[in-house]
């Protein structure tokens, strides 16, 4: 066979022989490489179409998140917020004349001490003009197109409330870390960036805060006070509606005037709450059965004496000789409890204020809180503890005690959260709850031909029930006790079933001879007279929401 | 064995057409998620704004000194005979 030398690569001159078709090993290979080549192409392109990095646009925009969840009231109502703003600045290496810029500011923004910017001008390469641009001051800006001015942007944490909730929500640093208040108590929660969009729910209602603290501002003024408290509670769940200190600030001001004796009165605030305690340790004597409501004690005197510590009777006089126990907490003998005490035992009384929670620790979810310094028990603090001498405690305490008292013997922990449920106890029988609350609706009640210390919170409609307290303060030069006092006020409504506790403080309240045409300055002056004042402006938004109040009402309307 | 180059010559063009066709539709998908992303963002933001101002609008301190000035009454308290209950509901 003739070797074919043929390196033409058209296919039709390839030999043919016979009916076989030959077909040249170097066309072959040829063709093979093309395919290769096309096969490569061909996976390449496949590739670079399946390659999600390709498919994407690059980014036009950066996602929308704040470093801090907003906080929100029961209604939902915001009471803090991040939000973004701008800070003008000078710089200094854009600068071409100075004094033309020093004029633009002054004539834009005249509230800004030019001589500042002239010092600050000499030292640094970058000054902060003005921080926290309002809109229109940043339009002003841009309109004097100055290049060398220009805009930085960061967060900050507003509160449209003001000083509303100051105590409770406290403040945040530049950095926007928590420094005080429920912003520092759950800093981690705030700033969990799996949740930004998800508020912080609070059970506070603002308005009625509002309502509260305006009566609170009100009361200080009318009571030359030093500053005032209240805390507003629902009985049956613990959590806490309003809770208002007295004086406060505007947590959106920073670094402005500090204001003395700022601190929480509420939690914070370690006081001697004075008779109020009564209502506890008549409270223990029933529940242990060792007397009852209608129980007589003869022959009271106006002095006792604890070793050689005598302890008196306030205003005694003939009338308070045989007083039975309803008539101990009306007129609020001093006397009349120890006798109670006594007959109770010493430590049933120490062990029951201990099971109130009185010296514990608020459980509240707020950084600021005391916890009573009560040293050892003695006899004789044993015996004054009773009418509220000689024991500390905060309002918030005070508040969940009678909310245990009142609402059918349960302690439930207190709480400004609103999904927060907090542990319950038993401290006193339903029965013995039911004798309290008649015990003190008679100390407010206006009909009561004795009258009670709390007549003047006593609100057509509320059937409010509750006990003043008028406590000397301890010196702060001396041992003993000074001629200020401190005021309070522990309520709850309705009667029947109380679902309201209402707590009112007035530190160093003054008499009001302007209101009362004397100057008596007990607590029944002025604490009980604010509590009604309050409970006569928040009652109808709370009946609103409360279908059992609203009954209660329907019902009083009947009767009269 | 020229059909099964063919063959496989057409299955590859159909299949970097088709390729070629959803890379770009998807592309354009992309694209539009994009927007509608960002325009989602904006409106978050504007809604953030829009709660900041709501909350300074419908403050009960501001309003109540709105109600004092231009409505020369002071608040009100309503006593409980003046609310009634709607037993339907």
């Amino acid at each position: 066979m003739k070797k074919n030398k043929q390196l033409n690569l058209y296919f039709n001159d390839q030999p043919i022989s016979g009916n076989k078709i030959y077909v040249d090993n170097r066309n072959n290979a040829i063709i093979s490489i093309f395919i290769i080549i096309f096969f490569v192409i061909c996976f390449r392109l496949v590739f670079l179409g399946f390659d999600k990095n390709n498919f994407v646009e690059a980014k036009t925009h950066e996602s929308f998140f704040y470093e801090r969840r907003d906080i929100v009231d029961s209604k939902g109502t915001l009471l803090a917020k991040n939000t973004n703003t701008f800070d003008l600045i000078l710089r200094k290496s854009k600068v071409k004349k100075f004094e033309n810029i020093l004029l633009k500011v002054k004539l834009n923004f005249p509230e800004i001490d030019i001589n500042n910017l002239k010092s600050d001008y000499q030292s640094k390469k970058t000054i902060v003009i003005k921080k926290n641009l309002s809109p229109l001051d940043y339009s002003k800006v841009i309109n004097l197109g100055e290049p060398s001015l220009e805009f930085v942007k960061r967060e900050i944490r507003i509160y449209p409330q003001k000083n509303l909730f100051s105590h409770i929500l406290g403040k945040v640093d530049t950095d926007n870390n928590g420094i005080s208040g429920i912003e520092m108590y759950m800093d981690n929660e705030i700033r969990d960036k799996s949740n930004l969009y998800v508020p912080i729910q609070l059970s506070l209602n603002t308005n009625i805060q509002f309502l509260i603290h305006g009566e609170l501002t009100r009361g200080v003024k009318d009571f030359s006070a030093l500053g005032a408290a209240a805390i507003l509670m629902d009985a049956n769940t613990g959590k806490i509606i309003s809770m208002v200190s007295l004086p406060d600030d505007d947590n959106n001001r920073r670094n402005k005037k500090k204001i003395t004796n700022i601190f929480s009165k509420t939690t914070k605030g370690l006081y001697e709450m004075g008779s109020v305690f009564k209502t506890f340790t008549i409270a223990s004597a029933i529940d242990n059965k060792v007397i009852t409501k209608d129980t007589v004690f003869s022959d009271l005197r106006n002095r006792v004496y604890c070793g050689k510590f005598p302890i008196d009777e306030y205003r005694w006089d003939k009338s308070k000789k045989t007083l039975s126990v309803e008539q101990v907490l009306v007129k609020s003998s001093n006397i009349g409890t120890i006798e109670i005490i006594k007959k109770n035992g010493l430590e049933n009384h120490q062990i029951f204020l201990e099971r109130l929670g009185i010296f514990e620790k608020p459980t509240i979810e707020l950084p600021e809180v005391s916890q009573s310094n009560k040293n050892r028990w003695g006899k004789c603090n044993t015996f004054t503890s009773g009418f509220g001498h000689g024991v500390n405690t905060t309002l918030i305490q005070l508040t969940r005690a009678y909310a245990a008292i009142v609402n059918g013997g349960m302690l439930i922990d207190s709480s400004i959260l609103v999904n927060e449920n907090g542990k319950k106890k038993r401290v006193i029988s339903k029965e013995t709850s039911s004798v309290m609350n008649d015990i003190l609706r008679a100390n407010v009640d206006r009909k009561n031909k004795i009258e009670g210390s709390g007549r003047k919170a006593d609100i057509y409609g509320y059937d409010v029930i509750g006990k003043t307290g008028t406590a000397q303060k301890p010196s702060k030069t001396e041992k003993g006790y000074s001629k200020e006092i401190l005021n309070v006020f522990a309520s709850a409504f309705p009667h029947k079933k109380p679902n309201y506790v209402l707590t009112i403080l007035i530190d160093e309240p003054k008499g009001a001879p302007q209101i009362w045409k004397h100057s008596r300055r007990e607590a029944g002056w002025n604490a009980a007279y604010l509590a009604g004042k309050i409970i006569q402006k928040i009652g109808p938004s709370l009946a609103i929401n409360d279908l059992e109040l609203m009954k209660q009402y329907a019902s009083n309307t009947k009767n009269n | 064995m020229f059909r099964k180059y063919l063959a496989t010559l057409v299955f590859l063009l159909l299949g970097l057409a088709s390729i070629h066709f959803l890379k770009n539709e998807t592309r354009e998908l992309e694209v539009k998620i994009e927007k509608k992303t960002k325009n989602i963002s904006d409106l978050k933001e504007d809604l953030e704004i829009q709660k900041v101002e709501f909350g300074y609008l419908s403050n009960p301190q501001r309003i109540s000194e709105l109600a004092k000035t231009y409505l020369s009454k002071d608040y009100i308290s309503l006593f409980p005979n003046q609310l009634a209950l709607d037993e339907k509901k």
